[in-house]
């Protein structure tokens, strides 16, 4: 698979902003369904980056969550761990209702704030690193070079703080409790993994 | 205390290849490589896009201005670890979920969520409407039948046969050159080996066969057999000529839409698509007024889930919408 460019800030600015919602309204529907949040994020972003065309689209923050919501019910019933009463029950998977998309959404000032936070919680290196390459724009080797460390471990911290930022952005404002709460996330799925009825064969 | 820089590995692999082809240092070595990487897990495609989105959210932040609340970096810091912490290999359903532009080759991976009902002999397969029926048959082959398809299959030591009577199906066909797998659709009989591809019956006896991987052999009555590659449609209408055509990778994965519980109603009128509905439902899209029966829609949407594209049409045509306790009303405000 690969998508443009065009398709990156699309979802960058459209999607991702609203990722810490869209898993905060999967989280209560999708334990008891014995489904994981990470993966129905996932296969949603990797239908709205497969999809051929997003113009039409005018409002991507429902359009995510419908997505969400078909993939959600596709696993549902593809797994058989639901009976038709839960699919039929309109509360269950009962999209909220939503303000006005803000176009910029990057622009409003709380969510830059977020952000700044998220980036000075980083580890130095990484902090120190993704200044340099992001805010600085300074090449990988430029990085290497100033700070006398390899390129490969430039990237490296690179790396680290992008994953360590979309996971305290994307899954829900708060830095620090948004890694804690990955951890919880993964704990639960774990224990459900292990109650769930196997897929009969 | 937990640790709050922990991120999974795939999380991070992710990120790693979002930054390369940000940075545009992808030799083609590299590009297989990731292709390679995205194809291995539909998981990670996913993953991918979410890494690339968050790249670009944050591109767009630094270039807001987010940098003025950011400390100065300390010096004398001991490095910090970049080791990825372990991940465990949990497999879960959705995984498998088929991703259209993701891996191709995926099809037949599918099959391993669903139950194998144990064929032999000549069997009756159908799905009514409103189910889409995905079947495993002995031989690692499966079918998958959308909404109002019948066939029935005959493995016999020989041959493997499925006969449609009505319908769609999707075909996905283990490998077995001693025993050819044959399709007869109407008119038209498709042989093949090893492949996948989709046959499209029509109530008006035109028949599409159309070729996800592999090659298939195609042959109208009457005529001589072609040969079918990944990505060629054949149109053997009822009466007339028989055409032939290549798509894209992107519209073979649409037409296959529907196995994923998905339709493309791109370019339909909200009166088509609610008659697209009533395929797989029978929840009703009622629309009284030409005019917003007329109004144009896109997007890819849940067979299985009227009420939620007509939420969508709503939104986008700023229409109103009204349940009623067999359907969902579309009007205007």
């Amino acid at each position: 698979m690969s998508f443009s460019r065009e398709r990156a800030v699309w979802l960058g600015r459209n999607v991702f902003p609203h990722e810490a919602a869209l898993r905060q309204w999967l989280s209560a529907r999708t334990a008891s369904a014995g489904l994981e949040v990470d993966d129905v994020v996932q296969e949603t972003y990797a239908i709205l980056a497969s999809i051929e065309r997003v113009d039409h689209i005018r409002n991507a923050r429902t359009y995510m969550f419908e997505v969400a919501k078909s993939v959600v019910l596709q696993s549902l019933r593809r797994a058989r761990i639901v009976t038709i009463d839960v699919q039929a029950n309109a509360q269950f998977l009962e999209i909220p209702e939503d303000a006005p998309t803000p176009e910029r959404v990057a622009a409003d000032r709380q969510e830059l704030s977020q952000v700044s936070a998220a980036i000075a919680a980083l580890p130095d290196r990484c902090r120190e690193v993704f200044t340099m390459r992001k805010i600085q724009g300074l090449s990988q080797r430029q990085v290497a070079e100033a700070l006398g460390i390899a390129e490969s471990t430039v990237e490296k911290h690179m790396v680290k703080a992008l994953a360590i930022l979309t996971n305290a952005i994307g899954r829900g404002g708060n830095v620090r409790n948004a890694s804690s709460s990955v951890r919880e996330q993964r704990d639960d799925s774990e224990t459900s993994d292990r109650s769930r009825p196997r897929e009969r064969a | 205390m937990t640790d709050p820089d922990r991120v999974n590995a795939l999380d991070e692999r992710a990120a790693q290849w979002a930054l390369r082809v940000d940075a545009a240092t992808l030799n083609p070595q590299d590009q297989a490589e990731l292709d390679a990487w995205l194809a291995a897990d539909p998981r990670h495609a996913g993953a991918f896009a979410r890494a690339m989105a968050a790249n670009a959210y944050f591109d767009r932040a630094v270039a807001l201005g987010v940098d003025r609340d950011i400390p100065e970096v300390a010096t004398g810091i001991p490095e910090v670890s970049a080791e990825a912490p372990r991940v465990s290999e949990r497999r879960v359903m959705s995984r498998r979920l088929w991703l259209g532009g993701a891996a191709g080759a995926m099809a037949a991976s599918l099959l391993v969520a669903l139950g194998l009902d144990r064929l032999a002999g000549s069997t009756s397969l159908t799905a009514d409407k409103g189910t889409v029926r995905r079947t495993a048959l002995e031989d690692g082959s499966a079918v998958t039948l959308n909404a109002g398809t019948e066939v029935s299959v005959a493995m016999k030591p020989l041959e493997r046969r499925i006969s449609m009577l009505a319908g769609e199906a999707n075909f996905d066909v283990a490998k077995d050159a001693s025993r050819p797998f044959i399709v007869e659709a109407g008119p038209v009989r498709i042989r093949v080996v090893g492949t996948s591809f989709l046959v499209h019956l029509s109530e008006l006896g035109e028949v599409a066969v159309i070729v996800r991987e592999g090659r298939v052999e195609v042959q109208a009555k009457g005529t001589a057999p072609a040969l079918l590659t990944a990505g060629d449609r054949m149109t053997v209408p009822a009466q007339g000529a028989i055409t032939r055509e290549q798509l894209s990778v992107g519209e073979v994965d649409r037409l296959g839409l529907w196995q994923r519980g998905e339709m493309d109603l791109t370019g339909l009128t909200l009166g088509d698509a609610a008659r697209q509905y009533a395929r797989y439902s029978d929840r009703r899209i009622v629309i009284d007024d030409p005019q917003v029966a007329g109004l144009k829609v896109a997007g890819v949407f849940s067979t299985s889930d009227p009420k939620g594209f007509a939420q969508a049409a709503a939104l986008a045509h700023g229409l109103r919408l009204t349940e009623r306790d067999d359907a969902v009303v579309l009007s205007r405000k």
